[in-house]
C-alpha cells in the first residue's frame, strides 16, 4: 500500500477547499501541513504485512434502514435559510456567464 | 500520413436504481415531484443530520454486479468525494472509493450480425454513490441565477465502470444494448434516458500504429449522450476527430491532459468543455459519519437465487429448445423478458417455435410498434395467439387471409373466429369449392389447354378466378381442387 510521497502544496490544497489563504501565509500552512503528514508518516514505519485491516469498531452492526418512505421536509422549513429562494428553489449565483470568485 | 488506428473506448454508466426512497434517507426518489418537497436535513446537508444506508440500493448494486460476474467485496466502505458546486450541498458527495460495493466483472457482447459478437468487456468495478441536485441555468443566458432543486439529491445511483475494452461506436452501443436488457430484467432500474436514469459517459482516444511505434492520442470523455445511438455517433465523430488533431499538433497522451467535451446531438460534434481534474483533487477520504457494511457468503447467496434467467441464458434456451435461429433469439430476447415469456407460452403449444417467432417478428411487433404499445399492453392474449396460429397450421385459415385475420384480432382485440367472422371468412364446403372449380373451367378453356400443353404455371390463373368468385376459397385447396378436376390426357 504505501501513501503517496507526493509533497502537499498548501495553495493548491487550499484553492481545493475554497479556504482564501494570504500569500504570507503560505510558507507557515505549508511547513503546518508538513509536519501533519510526517507525523501521520510515521505509521508507515511499522512493519504491518502481518496484521488484518482494520475496517472500523462497528464491523458487525451493519445499520441499515428499510427502503419505506418518510415524510420529507416542508419546503418552506427546506428553503428558510437560503439566502435567496423564489420560494421553490434555492437560488444561486449563475453558475455560466460569470467569473467565480 | 498513413496510421492503423483502432479506437479505445471505456464506458462509464450511471444507473438509477429502482428504490423507493433515497440511498441515505426516507426521501421520496419519484421523479417529476415540484422542486425540493422531497428533502430532509439528511439530503440538503444539514450540520448534525446522520446517513443511514438504504438496505434494498445495496441489495440491488449487489445483485446487479453478480449478473455482471463481479466479485462482491465483503468489507465495503463510504469515501467522501469533496468538491464545490451549488448542487452538491454538503461539499462532498457519498461514493466509493478503493473498496467499491462489486469489482472484476465481465459481459460478453451479443451481436449474431456483427464479428464483435462473443467479445468479452470486462467491467472493472461498480459502485454505489448518492446523486447531487439539480442545476436549472438560466435559459436566457442573461446572467440570472441558477435555481437548485434538491429532490434528486441522495438518489441512489450504481456508477458501473468498464475496462477500455471496447474497440467501436457500435460495439459500445451493443454493449449498453445487453446492459439494459440485464438491468430491466433484474428490475434494478427503469432505465428510463429521458428521466436521466440511465447515464453514459464515454471514454475515447485511438491507439496509433506508426513507424516510431505504438502512440496514443489524448483521452478525451464525452459527456451529454442522451441516448445509445448518441453514444454510438459521438464516438465516431470523436475518433475522427482525434485522428484529424493528432495529424494537425501530434500531441500524444503523455503530452496533454484529459479532456472533457460534450456531444451536440443535433450538430453532430463535440464541444470543449473542461480539462479534468485528476482523481486525486477529489481528496477522497472514508466517511466518518458511515460505518462499514460487511457482505457474508450468505448474503450473496440469497440474492444469487433471486436472480432467473438472463437475458443471454433466454437466447440459448430460444436456440436449443425452440431451435430458432440466433438472429431469431436475439431479436425476442431484445424485446425484453416479457415479449419471451409471451414467445414460450405460445411455442410451448403450437410446437413451431419458428413460426411464432415469424409472426411475433414480422406482424405482432410491427403492429405494436405502429401503435406504441407494449406487449403488456397487446390486445390479443397468448392463447389468442396460440388459437390464431393453430388455425393456420390445420388449414381452417389459410395463409393468404391470415394477416388480415391478425390485423383485426389486434385491432378490435377479438378472437380469430371473431375476426374471421367479421371479416367474412368461412370455410367453404367441398360442395361450394367444387361448383366454383367447375365453373372456373368451363369458362376458361383456352387456360386448360394452355395447362394440358405443359404450361403448369397457368394454374395460378385459374385459381385467381376462383378467388374472384368467392375471396374465401383457399388457394391451396382450389388448387388441389382443380388438379383433380382437369381433364386427363
Amino acid at each position: 500500500m504505501g501513501r503517496s510521497k507526493k509533497k502537499i502544496s498548501a495553495e493548491h490544497t487550499s484553492r481545493l477547499a475554497r479556504i482564501e489563504l494570504p500569500p504570507s501565509q503560505i510558507p507557515v500552512v505549508q511547513s503546518e501541513l508538513e509536519s501533519l503528514l510526517d507525523f501521520v508518516g510515521r505509521i508507515e514505519q511499522l512493519d504491518l504485512d502481518s496484521v488484518e485491516p482494520f475496517f472500523g469498531i462497528a464491523i458487525d452492526a451493519n445499520p441499515m434502514r428499510t427502503d419505506r418512505q418518510e415524510t420529507s421536509c416542508d419546503r418552506t422549513d427546506t428553503l428558510r435559510n437560503a439566502p435567496q429562494t423564489d420560494g421553490e428553489s434555492f437560488l444561486v449565483p449563475p453558475v455560466f456567464g460569470k467569473q467565480e470568485s | 500520413m498513413s496510421v492503423k488506428a483502432t479506437i479505445i473506448v471505456g464506458l462509464e454508466v450511471h444507473v438509477q436504481l429502482a428504490t423507493e426512497t433515497k440511498l441515505f434517507c426516507g426521501c421520496a426518489t419519484a421523479f417529476g415531484a415540484s422542486p425540493n418537497t422531497q428533502t430532509c436535513p439528511v439530503c440538503i446537508g444539514a450540520p448534525g443530520a446522520l446517513p443511514v444506508l438504504n438496505r434494498k440500493a445495496l441489495k440491488l448494486a449487489i445483485k446487479t454486479g453478480l449478473a455482471l460476474n463481479c466479485e462482491i467485496e465483503p468489507n465495503t466502505h463510504w469515501d467522501r468525494k469533496n468538491y464545490f458546486y451549488p448542487d452538491l450541498p454538503k461539499g462532498y458527495q457519498i461514493s466509493q472509493f478503493d473498496r467499491p460495493i462489486c469489482r472484476k466483472g465481465y459481459l460478453d457482447l451479443i451481436d449474431p450480425q456483427s464479428v464483435s459478437s462473443g467479445r468479452r468487456v470486462n467491467i472493472e468495478r461498480a459502485h454505489l454513490e448518492e446523486d447531487a441536485g439539480k442545476s436549472s441555468h438560466d435559459e436566457t443566458m442573461q446572467g440570472g441565477p441558477t435555481k437548485i432543486d434538491f429532490n434528486r439529491a441522495g438518489t441512489p445511483l450504481l456508477e458501473i465502470v468498464t475496462q477500455p475494452d471496447l474497440r467501436s461506436g457500435h460495439e459500445a452501443k451493443t454493449f449498453l444494448n445487453e446492459l439494459k436488457l440485464i438491468l430491466s430484467s433484474l428490475k434494478v432500474s427503469d432505465c428510463n434516458m429521458q428521466e436521466g436514469s440511465l447515464r453514459v459517459d464515454a471514454n475515447v482516444n485511438l491507439s496509433l500504429a506508426t513507424q516510431e511505434g505504438n502512440q496514443a492520442t489524448p483521452i478525451v470523455e464525452i459527456k451529454n449522450l442522451n441516448s445509445f445511438r448518441s453514444v454510438e455517433r459521438a464516438i465516431e465523430f470523436e475518433a475522427e476527430r482525434q485522428l484529424q488533431q493528432w495529424n494537425k499538433d501530434g500531441m500524444t497522451i503523455d503530452q496533454a491532459p484529459k479532456q472533457t467535451r460534450g456531444w451536440d446531438d443535433s450538430k453532430g460534434h463535440t464541444v470543449l468543455q473542461r480539462i479534468k481534474e485528476d482523481s486525486a483533487d477529489y481528496r477522497y477520504f472514508p466517511d466518518p459519519d458511515l460505518v462499514v457494511i460487511r457482505t457474508t457468503q450468505a448474503d450473496i447467496e440469497s440474492i444469487q437465487a433471486e436472480i432467473k434467467s438472463l437475458p443471454a441464458e433466454r437466447r440459448q434456451i430460444l436456440m436449443s429448445r425452440y431451435l430458432l435461429p440466433a438472429y431469431d433469439a436475439d431479436v425476442l430476447v431484445n424485446q425484453g423478458d416479457t415479449f419471451v415469456d409471451f414467445f414460450e407460452t405460445v411455442a410451448d403449444q403450437v410446437k413451431d417455435g419458428k413460426l411464432v417467432s415469424n409472426w411475433l417478428q414480422q406482424e405482432l411487433l410491427r403492429h405494436l410498434n405502429a401503435t406504441q404499445t407494449d406487449i403488456q399492453a397487446c390486445p390479443v392474449n397468448a392463447n389468442q395467439f396460440v388459437d390464431f396460429l393453430t388455425h393456420i397450421q390445420t388449414n381452417q385459415l389459410d395463409s393468404s387471409r391470415a394477416k388480415d385475420v391478425f390485423e383485426q384480432m389486434m385491432s378490435d382485440s377479438v378472437s380469430v373466429e371473431q375476426a374471421m367472422k367479421s371479416l367474412g371468412i368461412e370455410n367453404l364446403d367441398s360442395e361450394e369449392l367444387t361448383a366454383i372449380c367447375q365453373r372456373v373451367l368451363d369458362e376458361n378453356p383456352e387456360i386448360i389447354a394452355q395447362i394440358l400443353k405443359g404450361n403448369t404455371k397457368a394454374i395460378g390463373n385459374l385459381i385467381g378466378k376462383t378467388k374472384s368468385l368467392n375471396k374465401n376459397v383457399s388457394p391451396s385447396q382450389a388448387r388441389e381442387q382443380i388438379l383433380k378436376m382437369l381433364p386427363k390426357h
